[in-house]
């Protein structure tokens, strides 16, 4: 007997027992040692599979071994058929669902042998049963499971294009096994048709069971012939063959097969151990079957991506197929996202040559400008080529082609799985940012007095919005693919927040410039509602979460450093960036202080490029915390101080440089003659002198008055030589006009003597003249030598920044140091004529006029008229929040999220029937 | 210089060997090594069943590792006589109390 076995093993009998060589040398080896053929490490030995290991040894079958045989022929009843393909669907959805062949299709044994259940090799002799007749399993079986196998096929040539990947998002292991690739789809059709002519006529199968297979085998017909299909080619054929797939869903969903009993043949059709035959290295995973419901509604799924893909292939609005890809990854279950449908979505919108099977590369860019503008692509070449300045003509040709390649790729990665999706982002905004220089380069070279309603100006703002929201949608996703610590999400949420202000910036500027009735302007419009909404939405968040918020900043820079590296992305962006390096430098030396609160300002603009210098005194000041909703209380301000003129406005000493010396003075501050320069430099810094405690008006009559009494100029020389009774008597209507004509002379003495007769330069200069503090000094240093070094902060500015909850300072020095400690460089020459405005007239510090006020609804936590509804965020960022209060305004909140969600699929279907 | 016993194991280094495992699997692969446990490297192993229904020409596993407490049996394949000269190129190499030293 123990002969008999040995000679039937593989190998043959030619072997020799050696297991004592074994347990004697064992026994002799020294502990540790190891015996290795030459040239075999260790190392090597690692990759070995462990036999007995389950994670590893894909031949392992536990009990498996023990289940009876397998008998392809045993007759089975017409329910049991049923119930055996009902579960082949489920497997087929368990593997698009993810799982690998091995473990879901090839279970169903009748699957490994579907070449030979032929009805020709039906064996004689069968019992003869009513009830079973031997012909169901050759004929209608083989002819479902040949539809299975043939729908895996085409999926798997449509998964393996490379539109999703591999063992990420599906598994191509096939295992050595076929899924009938010589087998062509008409074949199979004919298959199926025949067994259902067969059920119909042979009447061999009593109803209700004949009509349950019938629908079975036409749904898998039906399946069959739409993955065949050319979505292109006969797109309504397309949406009627989705119908009746549908129908037949339907019918098989009214006719359920029962679970066969326990000891029924049918179970023995499935064998989950089956991968340790195939050749499969992923170990053996026993996948719980879920019942056939789930897979119906993953078949109706993959009917709806099917019509979705129909409608967007006649859909040429590339914003409409970027709004559904957007679409499908927010909402909280996203529908619709087996690979399959993933994959042949993108498919359709770029098969590698054609978009949308029949556009090439200049219709996406003329769609870019014309959906993002309202202009074609001709016009804006046509007005570039003619207005053009440089010698070089424009890198049209790299625009074009770049944008192509960003364009298929970017509206393909919509469709990517969800951590592909961020990936893909962080990594095209580097392209982006090339894309943005490229345009701004162009626009660089047109004409300087192009108004801002002159659509041309705003091309590189096309691509300085796609990339605002791509940098929107990294920072999101993070939340959703729950990436963020606790400590990381409120500046998250806070940064998202800036990045969508400034996209509102930007919509802003473009909806001046496009032509109100336009497609474009109806999406900017929308943009604009959207992000409103989404921006109102993340500022209670940010608010919300200040207390997870971490204060260890140390670790917090290794955090920003990691999360947020796309923003400046490493040394492919140096080449084309000339101001880069610098910025870099900046980030870093932002990164390595000690607080976060400069570095937020910057990384919230998202153009790093557009500042250039380091705001003054990070280190070593007293940094207050950076106040919520700034850029929106700038941007209201700016809109109310344009209605109306304030007194700063006309001929004042501080809109003198704006209005006065850009048109007249400048380029006599630019003559050769250094004494022409002088002049307008000092009357600059005298009317100043003269403005303290004094309305802006009376300061002007001042200076004229004092022009006329000197002479005609007021020059240092005639300052110098003038009696101070002259002086006193031009400007005694200014405030303090006694201390001020003492001022006045004894500064133009010091000036005459340690400056040269001219205007100091440095504000150490600056404050050591008589009557001259920090305020004057910055105002007189921007004004006179347009250096802006700091902040003049006078009594509106002090005022109203205190209103707004900026900083509490008590004194104007403390509140210059608070306010530089975050505002960007290029806004600090601003604020002061903005603020001095806006206090002038629609904030005065006795009767603040609340009524008209932008800032009231919201933005001032100062305001006093009743809040409507609006959030108050600055009290919030506080922490003064009262929570009821709170609660309203942010179900509030949600519900405007919600009008504007809604809004979306309407959007979508309004511009459909537009096409059709 | 090792004991006999050793040198004898090492002999079957490079040799295919045939394991026989407790659930019934046979595997026919090229010893490639051992340690005093003795867990049994094989590589470009073929894996058998025995039954009707299995495949004759069994399944590669490629490069495996079974460990002692599972093996039954295990032979030598001795149809070649004369294996002096395949010895030639294949020298086992002890490596000494290499668990110590790591």
């Amino acid at each position: 007997m123990e002969m008999l076995t040995i000679s039937d093993l593989p190998g043959g009998d030619n072997f020799q027992d050696v297991t004592n060589i074994f347990v004697e040398a064992a026994a002799e080896m020294g502990p540790g040692d190891l015996i290795l053929r030459e040239g075999f490490t260790l190392q090597d030995a690692m990759s070995a599979f462990e036999i007995g290991e389950p994670r590893l040894d894909s031949g392992m079958a536990g009990d498996a071994d023990q289940r009876p045989p397998f008998d392809i022929w045993t007759p089975l009843l017409p329910e049991e058929i049923c119930w055996i393909i009902d579960r082949s669907f489920t497997l087929e959805m368990l593997w698009h669902a993810g799982n690998t062949l091995a473990h879901t299709v090839f279970t169903c044994l009748y699957a490994l042998i579907a070449s030979e259940l032929h009805p020709d090799m039906l064996p004689y002799g069968l019992p003869n049963d009513a009830q079973r007749p031997p012909q169901l399993v050759p004929v209608v079986l083989r002819a479902s499971i040949c539809g299975m196998l043939k729908c895996c096929d085409l999926s798997w040539r449509e998964l393996s294009k490379g539109h999703v990947h591999d063992t990420e998002d599906w598994q191509s292991d096939k295992g050595d096994t076929s899924l009938l690739e010589g087998m062509s789809v008409q074949n199979v059709i004919v298959t199926l048709d025949s067994a259902t002519a067969w059920l119909v006529r042979s009447r061999k199968v009593p109803d209700p069971w004949a009509t349950a297979l019938i629908a079975r085998l036409n749904l898998r017909k039906a399946l069959l012939q739409i993955m065949d299909a050319n979505i292109f080619k006969a797109s309504t054929d397309f949406l009627t063959l989705v119908n009746v797939a549908r129908n037949h869903l339907h019918t098989v969903r009214t006719y359920p097969s029962p679970e066969p009993a326990a000891e029924s043949p049918a179970r023995l059709a499935f064998d989950p151990y089956i991968a340790r035959k195939l050749n499969s290295t992923v170990p053996i995973r026993v996948i719980d079957v879920p019942s056939v419901t789930e897979a119906w509604r993953s078949i109706d799924a993959l009917l709806d991506g099917w019509e979705e893909q129909r409608l967007l292939s006649l859909t040429a609005n590339v914003s409409t197929w970027e709004l559904v890809g957007n679409l499908r990854a927010w909402l909280p279950i996203p529908p619709l996202r087996t690979p399959y449908t993933r994959s042949s979505t993108q498919s359709v919108f770029y098969d590698g040559l054609l978009v949308l099977n029949k556009f090439n590369l200049t219709w996406v860019i003329d769609r870019f400008f014309f959906e993002t503008l309202g202009v074609s692509y001709q016009s804006v070449y046509h007005f570039v080529g003619q207005n053009y300045r440089s010698q070089r003509p424009p890198p049209w040709a790299d625009i074009q082609r770049g944008h192509f390649k960003l364009m298929t790729e970017y509206i393909r990665a919509l469709w990517y799985n969800p951590c592909r999706r961020r990936r893909f982002f962080m990594k095209s905004l580097v392209d982006l940012h090339i894309y943005y220089t490229r345009l701004t380069e162009i626009v660089a070279n047109l004409p300087e007095n192009l108004p801002s309603t002159n659509v041309m100006k705003h091309l590189p703002a096309c691509a300085l919005v796609w990339r605002l929201s791509v940098i929107r949608e990294v920072v999101l996703s993070g939340f959703q693919l729950e990436l963020y610590t606790s400590e990381e999400k409120s500046f998250a949420y806070w940064y998202a927040s800036q990045v969508m202000d400034a996209h509102l910036a930007c919509l802003d500027a473009m909806l001046l410039a496009v032509e109100p009735d336009s497609l474009a302007a109806r999406e900017l419009r929308f943009q604009h509602s959207l992000l409103s909404a989404l921006q109102a939405m993340t500022i209670p968040l940010f608010a919300l979460s200040i207390p997870l918020m971490s204060f260890a900043w140390r670790q917090m820079h290794a955090n920003f450093v990691r999360r947020y590296k796309h923003v400046w992305a490493g040394d492919a962006g140096q080449d084309f960036l000339p101001r880069r390096p610098r910025s870099t430098w900046r980030i870093q030396s932002l990164c390595n202080s000690s607080n976060p609160a400069p570095l937020a300002a910057t990384l919230a603009c998202g153009r790093m490029s557009a500042y250039k210098t380091l705001p003054m005194r990070v280190n070593g000041c007293k940094i207050h915390s950076y106040p919520a909703q700034w850029r929106g209380c700038l941007r209201l301000t700016r809109a109310s101080r344009a209605v109306s003129r304030a007194p700063v406005d006309p001929r004042t000493p501080h809109r003198n440089r704006r209005q006065c010396i850009k048109k007249r003075w400048l380029h006599r501050m630019q003559h050769p003659h250094v004494g022409a320069r002088r002049n307008p430099r000092f009357v600059t810094l005298v009317s100043l002198m003269l403005s303290p405690q004094t309305k802006d008006q009376v300061t002007d009559t001042a200076v004229c008055k004092l022009r006329e009494a000197l002479g005609g100029s007021v020059s240092l020389d005639a300052v110098l030589a003038a009696d101070p009774a002259v002086i006193s008597e031009a400007i005694n209507k200014v405030g303090m006009w006694r201390v001020k004509t003492k001022h006045l002379k004894a500064a133009a003495e010091k000036l005459r003597d340690d400056f040269e007769s001219d205007v100091p330069k440095t504000i150490e200069g600056m404050i050591s003249l008589p009557g001259v503090g920090p305020k004057i000094g910055f105002l007189a240093l921007q004004n006179a030598w347009n250096l802006n070094v700091g902040i003049g902060v006078d009594v509106h500015v002090l005022r109203i920044t205190r209103l707004l909850g900026w900083h509490k300072a008590e004194n104007p020095e403390d509140a210059r140091i608070s306010l530089e400690s975050w505002l960007p460089a290029e806004l600090q020459s601003e604020i002061n004529p903005l603020l001095v405005g806006f206090g002038q007239t629609i904030c005065p510090a006795n009767s603040p006029r609340c009524g008209e006020c932008k800032l009231a609804s919201g933005l001032c936590p100062s305001a006093k008229v009743p809040k409507k509804s609006v959030l108050d965020c600055s009290a919030l960022a506080r922490g003064t929040l009262n929570s009821r209060s709170f609660q309203s305004s942010y179900s509030d909140m949600k519900l405007k999220f919600r009008t504007c969600c809604a809004a979306l699929p309407m959007r979508y279907i309004e511009r459909d029937r537009i096409r059709e | 210089m090792s004991s006999p016993a050793v040198e004898r194991l090492k002999g079957l280094l490079c040799q295919n060997l045939r394991v026989t495992v407790a659930d019934g699997r046979i595997f026919i692969g090229s010893f490639a090594g051992t340690d005093v446990p003795l867990n049994i490297l094989l590589l470009n192993t073929d894996e058998f069943r025995l039954g009707p229904n299995e495949n004759p020409d069994g399944r590669y596993v490629g490069q495996v590792l079974i460990p002692w407490k599972l093996v039954m049996a295990i032979y030598e394949a001795s149809h070649m006589p004369h294996r002096a000269s395949k010895k030639a190129d294949c020298h086992g190499v002890v490596v000494s109390g290499l668990r110590n030293a790591t």
